[in-house]
């Protein structure tokens, strides 16, 4: 009786947490909302008139649109090259446009703390023609390395083009696709997270188990004959050493963040991709 | 069938050897005997009756004095086989190897006379009171193994094991490598460098213990090691007194194979040991010579103890010099699974909650 209750509490114990995981991982993925709210104020910059004018309205409602739906500012800014700053006069113009991006959103979308700092910017500076993509906050895990890459990798084409309608669309587009299937990644997450936390607790149930079994066996065949040697009787006569050869591997080493560049500033935590077009 | 008795010369009950006390002693009216004064009783016993052939074997073991020899009966196991050898005042009834009933046969016969012999230090309270203990904390062991504790029989057993000395000559050559990581700018660097590593000098080995006996579990008689064979006595008869010995049926050139490997792997051991600045060392080849090699023959103490669970003969042994108890336990197959998942469990709730926690301070 007692072996059927502890049982029973066992198997209780281990379907609540997995159902808590279960719940919290689904109950977090079915809110629409990844960011904790939206600014409100202006997404499209087009400084340099990149943008076509009957789209640009289109195209600041598409951003306000996705960045009220999913709480988080999706930001777009098209520059003439970037502001006469000395923080920008460095020999990386690829982490200058990254500062630019950074520096842009802090200064714009900051509410005083009424709404998160969750958000997207994308910066293209036609100077140098650079372009960046910073992912902030909450936003990191949405767009992380890869979406990033694989959005720059499709506007490719129409920035060679200089169809800079069409790589605003990509952007819009993409991220609108990524925030749309956060959720139920999300919830593939929690499942993963879920089988992987089992899969750990069974092997620390192996270890312990091969442990307690290992007391039970007492008898091994003996392979050495150290406890037998007469103490004092090694003789080293000889030892020498000849070099040979060396082989040397050279890895490059990845970034912490999986690729790309990670910057805090203004209190917030940016993750970015950036390239010349 | 003439039998050797040691008989009490006060009351004329047979006499066996008292572990505790260290000496011969009558269990009917307690008197102790010198183990001396009984060996001057054996050699006048020979004196009286046959001529000593002390030539020795140049291998291990002596021959056998005729009255040495009448003075025990072998029994032969028609279930396992063995031979075990019992002085006249043993009456056990069944094989402490595998329990079966044993047939008396011929008196003894043929074999060599040990060198020394390790008398029994401890006794059969002893080989109990470790039993007991070895049960304990074994959380996978069957409740009702436990509970039924049932041994059937403790027998004290000399048995015979083959002592090995020997000074081992040796060159090696290893294959070495220093590996040196560091960054270079952008890059993790690896820099292995590969050495030849030569080595070669001598060491010695003394009383590594072979056991002779076919039926004696090779694993088993390893794992009740050391014995301290500096304690080892003269072998007089008068020992086995109250014991069984097992006759050896393996002979020296067929157990030295089982000590060159341990030597071979110690020397080897020993010699790596010298070029610990290495990351990696591999043995390229090894020579090892063995010099001034003898051998022994000798009966080491054991207590052993037999019993089936499940089908399954589980054999247990006890170190009667040292006190060292070993012997494999079964495994209750319902409190594997249920520890195992147990443990999963709380494994699986202790990790998810790290996890959570992690995420929640932004670490994950």
């Amino acid at each position: 009786m007692k072996k059927i209750l502890r049982s029973l509490m066992l198997a209780t114990l281990l379907t609540a947490a997995a159902s808590i995981f279960l719940f919290v991982g689904v109950a977090k993925a079915d809110d629409s909302k990844i960011g904790k709210g939206s600014t409100g104020y202006q997404k499209l910059f087009d400084f340099g008139d990149f943008i076509s004018d009957e789209k640009e309205a289109e195209f600041e409602n598409r951003l306000q649109n996705l960045s009220d739906k999913y709480g988080a500012d999706v930001v777009a800014v098209f520059d003439v090259d970037r502001p006469d700053d000395p923080r920008y006069k460095i020999s990386d113009e690829l982490e200058a446009t990254e500062l630019y991006a950074i520096d842009f959103y802090n200064m714009n979308f900051d509410d005083g703390g009424r709404y998160s700092d969750d958000g997207i910017i994308f910066m293209f500076t036609m100077a140098d023609r650079s372009v960046s993509i910073q992912s902030v906050d909450a936003i990191k895990d949405v767009v992380a390395y890869d979406d990033r890459e694989s959005i720059l990798d499709d506007m490719m084409t129409d920035f060679h083009n200089n169809n800079f309608d069409a790589v605003l669309d990509i952007y819009i587009r993409e991220v609108g696709e990524l925030f749309d299937g956060y959720g139920s990644r999300q919830v593939k997450q929690w499942i993963f997270r879920i089988v992987i936390f089992i899969v750990i607790g069974f092997i620390i149930g192996l270890i312990r188990v091969s442990s307690l079994k290992s007391k039970l066996k007492s008898v091994a065949i003996k392979t050495e004959a150290s406890d037998y040697i007469v103490p004092g009787s090694f003789n080293l006569r000889n030892s020498r050493d000849f070099f040979l050869y060396k082989t040397v591997s050279r890895v490059k080493r990845e970034s912490s963040s999986g690729g790309g560049s990670s910057h805090s500033s203004g209190g917030r935590s940016f993750s970015g991709s950036s390239r010349h077009v | 069938m003439a039998l050797l008795e040691y008989k009490c010369p006060c009351c004329s009950g047979a006499i066996e050897y008292n572990s505790t006390v260290g000496k011969m002693k009558c269990p009917y009216c307690d008197t102790e005997f010198e183990m001396e004064t009984l060996k001057e009783m054996d050699d006048a016993i020979s004196e009286d009756t046959v001529n000593d052939d002390l030539s020795w074997d140049t291998k291990a073991g002596l021959e056998w004095g005729d009255a040495e020899a009448s003075g025990m009966i072998s029994y032969e196991c028609k279930s396992c086989g063995a031979k075990i050898t019992f002085d006249s005042t043993t009456t056990a009834s069944s094989c402490p190897f595998c329990d079966n009933p044993i047939v008396m046969t011929a008196g003894f016969v043929g074999g060599l006379k040990p060198d020394f012999v390790i008398p029994f230090k401890l006794d059969k309270k002893a080989a109990k009171e470790a039993f007991n203990k070895h049960l304990q904390d074994k959380k996978l062991l069957p409740r009702v193994f436990k509970d039924q504790n049932h041994i059937d029989e403790i027998k004290g057993v000399y048995v015979p094991f083959w002592i090995f000395d020997s000074d081992a000559d040796a060159n090696m050559v290893f294959k070495g490598t220093k590996v040196h990581r560091y960054t270079s700018g952008q890059y993790d660097v690896t820099e292995t460098s590969y050495y030849r590593v030569l080595r070669s000098g001598s060491m010695s080995f003394a009383d590594i213990p072979v056991d002779g006996s076919e039926k004696m579990d090779d694993a088993l008689m390893d794992s009740v090691e050391p014995f301290n064979v500096k304690e080892g006595v003269e072998f007089q008869s008068a020992y086995l007194a109250g014991y069984c010995a097992d006759k050896y049926d393996v002979s020296p050139e067929d157990s030295i194979e089982r000590a060159n490997r341990r030597i071979r792997t110690s020397t080897e051991a020993a010699f790596k040991a010298t070029a610990s600045e290495y990351t990696t060392l591999t043995t390229e080849a090894n020579n090892i010579r063995l010099s001034k090699g003898r051998t022994r023959y000798a009966l080491l103490p054991l207590w052993i103890m037999n019993t089936t669970w499940n089908g399954e003969k589980f054999v247990f042994a006890m170190n009667g010099q040292t006190g060292k108890f070993v012997g494999n336990l079964p495994c209750d197959k319902g409190l594997y699974k249920k520890y195992l998942f147990s443990t999963a469990a709380i494994g699986t709730v202790i990790t998810g909650g790290v996890w959570f926690l992690l995420h929640l301070i932004g670490i994950l």
